[in-house]
């Protein structure tokens, strides 16, 4: 954690190898958790680019009081949101709900590595987003339920119910694809 | 797949998601990131943004601008052909700015074509350039080295970027140059430069800090409550079923890592300059937990102090003494400051913490004695008292305690009968006596004779006790030392021994035909009896 300290200190003097570094420690953790939110590795790319060059660019302006782990991860839920947001508007918006389509065309190798994980991310997909976060942020991001309440601005009792129905979900839809 | 073997542990499972980014993502993240980062670099405030930025850069470009107005205008007036020859000469000598007019003359030579000041100029612009190119690209080194260019344009160039980016090795360069320097204007420049570069070290020191608050179960700033200033080399100690101590460190940051078992803890505080938290009543009790960060500030009040010096009737210095603190009005309650309380070797002993107010403070000189088994403790002195009157926390009061040797006294407990009784305990204290726990025990032994010792003159609170069941059976004052050189101790009869509070252990033992001490009033008792063979306790 030291280290993370020294990391930050070298990128607010505009070391690149501090931000490879950086970058290279939490990409795949953070690319999880976009991807178990958004369930389309695609997107998850997008959120993970737009998080480590806005936090390149900030380099100099944060003072980042947190670690930059749990920095990073509010910056891909904030993304997300975002996202999130935009796409209830864009229902409407059929064109630009076709530009999403062709998007998602371009060459991808996937970044989900195992059919587990791919099973998982599809039943994740299918809960609701908060039920979603909450177990993400819990199982994925370590927060604590505290925390999240926080994030989702509810009381940590509302977030251990949205955790619980979000499992129990989870669990009734992965018993069923495993019925089919 | 068979479903009910991989998501048994739905929770595990999904801990257990990976992805892993592509390899051209991450090329295409990083190079987007890279100019990022560029970007934000150059978008560094400018050396004017700098300069104005801040009150203590504006003092000091202002004297920047000053200087260089100042090194212009003899540039203006003291021209090369002006100037004797020697004269050069012996500025070539000290490396002084206007030392570049003999380069001027090389440039000249080299170059008879293009005007000289020009040439200057376009050389001097380029070297100013690339030394921003250095502060740019972060190179303190070279920034260093620009340090002791001939030129002082690029002196102060190279000054004014070290600051800003605020190196140690150049704050070192810069102290020395500023000492070496035998420009009062350039010297001045440097060490002002070299303060900046501090103090930019010491705000990145305390952000770091602040950093590090996050992994803490426990941290914070501890601070003069007036002053605002860091509470250095306070105590804390945090207390639940295991104990945990730190330190403050020159910014006032403490914490407590990882290493805590949840719990809720109690905060004691303590310090010698200030007022710490040491009444258990008021210590803050603070839930801690592996997995949270809890961050409580302490502004503390600055405390009065005592320089104690303790020595002997003969001036020499005592060690070994405890010095106990207590309120006049507040009897048995020792003030507890938390730091040490024994004078060295020298018989010193700095008393902080206190808050404004009269306090006694008691020395008792003590020594253990671990040699023997039995671990005792010996004084050669008898404890005194002082008093004192804090008023101001600016102010360390010094205070002498003389501590006498005092007097042995002999004597008998009798009781109205005229015998005597063994094992009785004798408890001698001072009448000023306000600590909660006895001054000095003495036993008599089987006759009742008794010898007390370190007893100086004064009025004494003399007590009797039973040695089997600490029962007070009569407690009494007395000027000490007696008028006969033997101290006679006559318990009146109505003082006897309660029979309710006697044990009946081991009396049956005693070979004393008839006597039951416990039973029988002591004054009727035939004690001539035991003297002939006395009990074997």
């Amino acid at each position: 954690m030291v280290e993370d300290k020294l990391l930050v200190w070298k990128l607010r003097r505009g070391d690149k190898k501090a931000l490879r570094q950086i970058y290279e420690k939490y990409k795949d953790e953070l690319l999880t958790i976009a991807t178990s939110l958004l369930s389309e590795t695609n997107e998850a790319e997008d959120v993970l680019h737009d998080v480590f060059t806005s936090f390149a660019k900030a380099a100099k302006q944060h003072q980042l009081y947190g670690s930059i782990r749990s920095y990073l991860i509010i910056s891909v839920i904030n993304r997300i949101r975002d996202r999130f947001r935009k796409k209830m508007y864009q229902v409407v918006e059929l064109d630009r709900a076709g530009q999403i389509e062709t998007n998602s065309n371009r060459p991808e190798k996937t970044a989900i590595e195992n059919e587990k994980t791919q099973i998982l991310v599809d039943a994740l997909a299918e809960i609701p987003f908060k039920q979603r976060e909450v177990i993400i942020l819990h199982l994925k991001g370590g927060m604590k339920f505290r925390e999240i309440a926080e994030i989702q601005n509810a009381s940590i009792n509302t977030i251990r119910a949205r955790y619980q129905y979000g499992l129990d979900k989870l669990r009734s839809i992965l018993n069923g694809t495993i019925v089919e | 797949m068979n479903a009910n073997d991989n998501f048994d542990n739905l929770e595990q499972s999904i801990s257990e998601i990976h992805c892993s980014t592509r390899p051209e993502l991450d090329e295409q993240i990083l190079g987007d990131a890279f100019a990022g980062l560029d970007e934000a670099m150059q978008s560094k405030p400018s050396a004017l943004q700098i300069i104005f930025k801040s009150k203590i850069t504006k003092l000091a470009i202002a004297i920047i601008i000053i200087i260089a107005a100042i090194i212009g205008a003899k540039l203006l007036f003291i021209t090369p052909a002006e100037m004797p020859p020697k004269e050069i000469a012996k500025r070539n000598d000290t490396t002084l700015p206007q030392s570049f007019v003999p380069e001027e003359q090389k440039i000249e030579q080299d170059l008879q074509t293009k005007p000289v000041t020009e040439n200057i100029k376009t050389k001097l612009n380029t070297e100013l350039k690339q030394i921003m190119d250095m502060f740019a690209a972060n190179n303190i080194d070279g920034l260093v080295s620009a340090l002791s260019d001939r030129r002082r344009e690029i002196k102060l160039a190279a000054a004014i970027y070290l600051a800003k980016i605020g190196d140690e090795r150049a704050s070192e360069m810069l102290r020395k140059l500023s000492s070496e320097s035998s420009d009062e204007e350039l010297a001045n420049m440097f060490s002002i430069t070299a303060s900046l570069i501090q103090k930019r070290l010491e705000e990145e020191k305390a952000q770091q800090k602040v950093a590090l608050v996050q992994e803490a179960v426990l941290s914070g700033f501890i601070t003069d409550i007036e002053t605002g200033e860091a509470v250095i080399d306070a105590n804390i100690a945090i207390s639940s079923e295991k104990n945990y101590t730190t330190t403050t460190d020159e910014n006032g940051f403490y914490y407590f890592e990882n290493a805590v078992d949840d719990g809720n803890y109690r905060i004691k505080i303590t310090s010698k300059e200030y007022v710490g938290i040491t009444e258990q009543e008021k210590y803050p009790v603070v839930y801690l937990s592996k997995d949270s960060q809890v961050i409580k500030h302490f502004r503390l009040e600055k405390a009065c102090m005592i320089d104690l010096l303790v020595i002997d009737e003969v001036n020499e210095p005592v060690s070994n003494v405890r010095i106990f603190i207590t309120k006049p009005a507040e009897k048995n309650k020792i003030i507890d400051t938390g730091s040490g309380q024994m004078t060295d070797e020298k018989g010193l002993l700095l008393l902080g913490g206190l808050r404004r107010g009269t306090f006694n403070l008691t020395a008792i000189h003590k020594i253990t004695n671990e040699s023997t088994d039995i671990v005792e403790t010996l004084t050669n002195f008898a404890p005194e008292r002082i008093t004192i009157k804090l008023e101001n926390p600016n102010v360390i009061e010094y205070r002498e305690i003389i501590l006498k040797k005092g007097a042995e006294i002999q004597g008998q407990v009798q009781f109205t009968d005229g015998s005597s009784e063994d094992n009785l305990i004798i408890s001698v204290q001072p009448v000023w006596w306000d600590l909660p726990f006895k001054a000095q025990n003495y036993t008599t032994d089987y006759d009742g004779k008794f010898k007390l010792e370190n007893i100086t003159d004064g009025t004494y609170q003399i007590k009797l006790k039973t040695k089997d069941d600490n029962n007070d059976i009569f407690s009494f004052q007395a000027e000490l030392p007696p008028k006969d050189e033997f101290f006679i101790i006559t318990v009146p009869q109505d003082m006897n021994i309660p029979d309710t509070n006697i044990p009946d252990v081991n009396i049956a033992d005693t070979n004393i035909p008839d006597m039951n001490i416990p039973d029988v009033n002591i004054a009727d008792s035939n004690i001539s009896d035991s003297n002939a063979e006395p009990p074997d306790f």
